[in-house]
């Protein structure tokens, strides 16, 4: 057991573990610092007076907004709790949660490093992110009927409590007190999140999942479970994809660049605050086909 | 009474810990150093946040006690057994990934390659270049010091075994490895998996699994320390 203990495993294991926490941290007070200013100074008739009024209209101007929130997926989850509490509809508040780690420009412009300017994928993927995205919320906006259903019991609480924690004398003492909830809140689940994409990269043999790489349909999928478990950042997972562009179909690389940034085990962890597993489960599926079916349709141009 | 002062000292705290990782030189293990300084700056905004909360009185009653308690432990867990460079254990999972060329990352430029500059070359910059050159005999017998870890497994021959670094672009996550096989020799023997290596010696061109393959033969190895910066940026 002692010798476990001290093996290289655990030791790789715990690089990885701290790795990817590190990594999310600036990423995480980020989106914590926007979630917090955007709770205590912007009214909610402020971001109603910006949207469309029609909610169909809604979900392509929300999953757009990405593109001024320089923040990977860790740092939006505080952003959509918040929009949330800003009485923002599920189906809205989660697409822009799916779009925005894809169409903001840290992970443009890092794409374009990894694959080139003049490059289909890079293409592809900001085009299969929005559609993606508005097509999950569409469909979460025609299926479901009461947010209260999706949302975990004690965040629909605080969601209807928010309103009457809304106007206080003191601002500073207000934001404050949001950052330092939200980021137990976000960073505990983070942890875990990170705990078991650690693990995984440790003690699961990626070879399991990569030799199916020649495999054209099922090349797609493998590149969505490694995207699912490694976990690794948007802002640079396109230069973790380009080292698997060589023995992998353009397809499943797109693939892997739109679910990944969409579903990982550590996203999944951190929206366990703030959704239903049930419901978690459900989006995670429709991701994960209309990823495979943006893969196949990649493919199939090419 | 003990939810609250986790609740609310997490941030501090690991806040703290982040920039002790820092002067400790342990960052570079964990993130590339593009991103330390964004790390860090989110470090101290967060330490002047958590100053605030101090003199405020803020109290986070609200969330789980697990919360911040799992930052806590963590903490403790890397201060008591301290972090290592990743090793053969990744290595090992990665070999799929094992010399994969990303041009962006190679600092080689045409005019070193064009005057035969190779004196600076990192594991990673050899690896590029090997995959470049359409004529791989004109490097034979070109002298090489090299830095890395020894790395061997059942896929690599027994009279070889693997000079080996890991070349990341984020974090730990996404490291890569490169490697040049080395001729085993007596200089070789005492030193196994993970040891770090400085060897000088000169490069020549095998047949090997019935492909060309460059590997190192030994003048001088000397056992050395990790790097501070052990990963190829």
């Amino acid at each position: 057991m002692l010798e476990f203990l001290v093996s290289n495993q655990v030791s790789d294991f715990k690089t990885i573990f701290v790795g990817i926490i590190v990594e999310s941290f600036p990423f995480i007070i980020l989106g914590i610092l926007v979630s917090a200013i955007f709770a205590v100074f912007v009214k909610d008739e402020f971001i109603y007076k910006f949207l469309p009024k029609n909610r169909f209209l809604k979900l392509p101007v929300l999953s757009l907004l990405g593109v001024f929130m320089p923040v990977c997926e860790c740092g939006n989850v505080p952003v959509v709790r918040r929009f949330l509490k800003k009485k923002l509809s599920v189906a809205h508040s989660v697409t822009f949660l799916l779009a925005a780690p894809i169409l903001n420009p840290i992970t443009i412009f890092s794409t374009s490093q990894a694959f080139g300017w003049d490059s289909e994928i890079l293409v592809y993927r900001i085009l299969g992110g929005f559609i993606i995205a508005n097509l999950v919320g569409l469909i979460v906006l025609i299926t479901t009927n009461s947010d209260e259903d999706l949302l975990t019991e004690d965040f629909y609480k605080e969601v209807c409590d928010s309103h009457h924690h809304d106007h206080s004398h003191d601002k500073l003492r207000d934001t404050v007190s949001i950052f330092i909830k939200e980021f137990n809140e976000v960073m505990g689940m983070m942890l875990i999140g990170a705990l078991i994409a650690a693990f995984t990269q440790i003690f699961i043999p990626r070879d399991i999942i990569t030799q199916i790489g020649t495999n054209l349909p099922l090349s797609i999928l493998a590149m969505m479970i490694m995207a699912f478990v490694v976990s690794i950042c948007a802002n640079v997972d396109a230069f973790f994809a380009l080292s698997y562009a060589n023995t992998f179909s353009k397809g499943s690389i797109v693939s892997f660049l739109t679910f990944g940034p969409m579903v990982d085990i550590k996203i999944f962890s951190m929206l366990k605050t703030t959704f239903k597993i049930k419901f978690l489960v459900y989006l995670t599926s429709i991701i994960a086909l209309l990823s495979f079916i943006l893969g196949i349709l990649v493919n199939l141009l090419q | 009474m003990i939810k609250r002062i986790l609740n609310t000292y997490s941030l501090p705290v690991f806040s703290i810990f982040v920039i002790y990782l820092w002067r400790m030189n342990d960052l570079n293990l964990l993130i590339h150093p593009r991103y330390h300084l964004f790390t860090i700056s989110s470090a101290i905004f967060s330490l002047i946040v958590s100053s605030i909360v101090i003199y405020k009185r803020v109290k986070d009653n609200q969330s789980e006690i697990t919360n911040g308690s799992l930052v806590l432990v963590t903490i403790i867990i890397v201060l008591i057994s301290g972090l290592s460079p990743l090793s053969s254990a990744v290595l090992g999972q990665r070999n799929d990934q094992l010399n994969v060329v990303i041009n962006s990352q190679s600092d080689i430029s045409n005019n070193q390659i064009f005057e035969n500059n190779f004196d600076s070359f990192s594991l990673a910059d050899w690896n590029y270049y090997f995959s470049i050159t359409n004529n791989l005999e004109s490097i034979n017998n070109q002298k090489v010091i090299l830095e890395g870890f020894f790395y061997e497994d059942e896929f690599i021959l027994d009279e070889y075994f693997q000079l080996s670094r890991f070349v990341i672009s984020c974090c730990a996550v996404d490291a890569r490895p490169v490697g040049i096989l080395v001729q085993k020799s007596e200089l070789s023997s005492e030193y196994g998996l993970d040891d770090w290596l400085k060897i000088e010696g000169w490069l020549e061109i095998r047949d090997i699994d019935s492909r060309d393959q460059v590997v190192i033969i030994v003048d001088e190895l000397k056992s050395i320390n990790a790097p501070d910066n052990p990963y190829i940026e």
